[in-house]
């Protein structure tokens, strides 16, 4: 059996090390001698038959057992323990040091602080929700960890937040009144949880996908098939389209929707099921107008974007905060803005919302805004003019500041926590980074999946 | 994706541990459940205590925070009889960057710098911001009491 090294750390950072140890044949008893032995040579306060005691892995070693019977390995660093109480020598750099690390954790928890807090915003999770059903691209969205975490919060916790936000949306009130079938689906959790499984697997959406479309040929062969597949149309996709369509007209009238019951989809099939995939051909819309209404509509996916790395400008933020931190200020601003005035008499609930200074400042979160732009593009391809055309956000930050660089630059402070998560590729992390849009949960997700990233 | 990040904490923590903390987990099968032992901070009635705690790691680690008991009483302000403990990098201050050697070390300097404004026993935070001395002298008692090998 060959021998190994073991390092020995004192609390006081001194480190001794005992070569050509044979960890199988020597017991901690041993080991114990052999350190205070070697303590005592340096240290006056310690003679070699004080009492020391080894820690190894969060636990301290019995005597009877082997160092190897332990788990010591060579180069491990087993910690000692002197238990005379006489140590009063016990320099005071380790606690230096110690503060010194807290600090630093300190710092770091603060630079996390966008991941933590980001789960308390559920408007935009719902966004993201209705917008999923709109195109592969959403898959990523709702793959995204906290997105989906979010998400799965609000459908479990706070089912009738979900069913206030259908409602206040006069439009969607309407049709849900007209249709109660529709509005049993479109507020049953489970319905939407199921909706979001099939959303954030590929294969299975497909298959949804095929399984619709056959289904409607099918139908369409058979006698009256063609007209009884009209009248669905007419009464459920119709109205939620109406009804979605109005909503948004209120605030972007060139918004404009081609419907032709001829074409096989947007799909009209669950909805009047209550099964997965139906209510949410119609839903991107509706979604549409909470999310933006959320951040105050910014005038499209790009500025959102650019207000985003806006935000990750220290002195920004800090204006902002101090903006944020007044609510009357808030509020007059707001009512500056004709539009928004209008979107919030309309939606008391919206008022409330943004009024709410805390709410706002995780709309400023450069990661959630992240998000919220990936929403946005989304919906911009959903919808064409889909913008709400310089919203609250367009007048709060009028001239827009093109911060673009180099993705290092631009996504510093995220790269910095890849690798301290143990990610050490640059290179894959600014890719992962860009396919993500900066989040940096997500890129997590996409480096681990991908077999020749990960920990080194 | 967490027992990966479990390992490589492991491996790193094995490879250069804080000099005042030590932590691994309870048995080779089951990485999600750690023993740790804090040694008490010179500069505070703690000094010359051993300290015990348990680490459980979620699933979802390390997007969700782990949790952190201590197995040995403390006499703290921030540490209640069962030895959960109020710190909020556990919980809502969280960030995936950190690790539990940072965690670890976080306990570390709340052991020497009680935090009474945000307390989880609040008879022990009143004693510690009226009465310093008596909040040592139990304080040390304990530590002789409980935490001494």
């Amino acid at each position: 059996m060959s021998t190994i090294a073991l390092h020995f750390k004192r609390a006081n950072g001194a480190k001794i090390t005992l070569e050509d140890v044979d960890a199988t044949t020597l017991t901690v008893r041993d080991a114990r001698a052999r350190v205070a032995a070697r303590l005592a040579e340096s240290d006056a306060t310690i003679d070699a038959s004080a009492n020391v005691r080894l820690i190894f892995k969060g636990r301290v070693l019995r005597d009877e057992a082997t160092l190897a019977a332990c788990g010591c390995a060579n180069e491990s660093v087993v910690h000692v323990v002197t238990s005379t109480t006489t140590t009063t020598t016990t320099t005071t750099t380790t606690a230096a040091t110690a503060t010194a690390t807290a600090a630093a954790t300190a710092a770091t928890a603060i630079g996390g602080r966008g991941t933590a807090t980001a789960s308390d915003a559920p408007f935009g999770g719902f966004g993201g929700g209705g917008a999923a059903l709109g195109g592969s691209g959403a898959l990523d969205l709702m793959n995204n960890p906290f997105v989906r975490s979010q998400m799965e919060a609000l459908l479990s916790e706070r089912p009738e937040t979900l069913r206030e936000m259908m409602e206040s949306q006069p439009g969607m009130r309407e049709a849900m009144a007209a249709n109660p079938e529709l509005a049993s689906a479109l507020t049953d959790p489970e319905t939407l949880r199921r909706m979001m499984n099939t959303m954030t697997n590929p294969s299975l959406m497909a298959e949804q996908m095929r399984n619709n479309d056959r289904a409607m040929s099918n139908i369409e062969m058979m006698p009256g098939g063609f007209n009884a597949l009209r009248r669905m149309y007419t009464d459920v996709q119709a109205p939620m389209e109406r009804a979605a369509e109005r909503d948004m007209d209120a605030a972007a009238p060139t918004a404009t929707r081609t419907v032709n019951p001829d074409e096989p989809l947007p799909n009209p099939w669950g909805g009047a099921g209550g099964g997965a995939g139906g209510g949410g051909a119609a839903m991107p819309p509706a979604g549409g107008g909470f999310s933006m209404g959320g951040i105050g509509g910014g005038a499209g996916a790009s500025q959102i974007e650019q207000m985003a790395e806006m935000m990750q400008n220290p002195q920004m933020r800090a204006a902002m905060d101090s903006v944020m931190s007044n609510p009357q200020m808030l509020e007059s601003m707001l009512n500056m803005h004709p539009q928004a005035r209008q979107m919030m008499e309309a939606n008391p609930q919206m008022r409330e919302t943004l009024s709410n200074p805390e709410f706002l400042r995780q709309m400023m979160n450069p990661e959630n805004l992240r998000a919220m732009a990936q929403m946005q593009q989304l919906f911009g391809d959903a919808m064409p003019g889909g913008g709400l055309g310089g919203g609250l956000g367009g007048s709060m930050f009028a001239p827009p500041v093109a911060p673009a660089g180099p993705p290092e630059e631009v996504y510093a402070s995220q790269l910095s926590q890849l690798n301290d998560m143990g990610f050490f590729s640059q290179e894959e992390n600014i890719r992962a980074l860009q396919a993500t849009g900066g989040n940096v949960h997500a890129a997590v997700e996409r480096l681990l999946s991908n077999p020749g990233g990960g920990f080194a | 994706m967490a027992s990966k990040r479990i390992i490589k904490e492991l491996l790193d923590l094995q490879k250069d541990p804080p000099t005042s903390c030590s932590a691994g987990p309870r048995s080779d099968d089951d990485i999600f459940h750690w023993d740790a032992t804090i040694i008490g901070p010179s500069d505070s009635p703690y000094q010359g205590g051993l300290f015990f705690v348990a680490i459980h790691f979620p699933p979802d680690y390390p997007f969700k925070p782990p949790k952190v008991n201590f197995k040995t009483k403390v006499y703290h302000p921030n540490v209640n009889s069962q030895g959960s403990i109020c710190l909020d990098i556990l919980k809502e201050q969280w960030s995936p960057a950190l690790t539990i050697s940072k965690v670890l070390l976080s306990i570390c300097s709340l052991l020497t710098d009680p935090n009474p404004d945000d307390p989880l026993v609040p008879e022990i935070a009143h004693i510690y911001k009226t009465d310093r001395n008596r909040y040592n002298d139990l304080a040390k008692e304990w530590t002789r009491k409980y935490a001494t090998l």
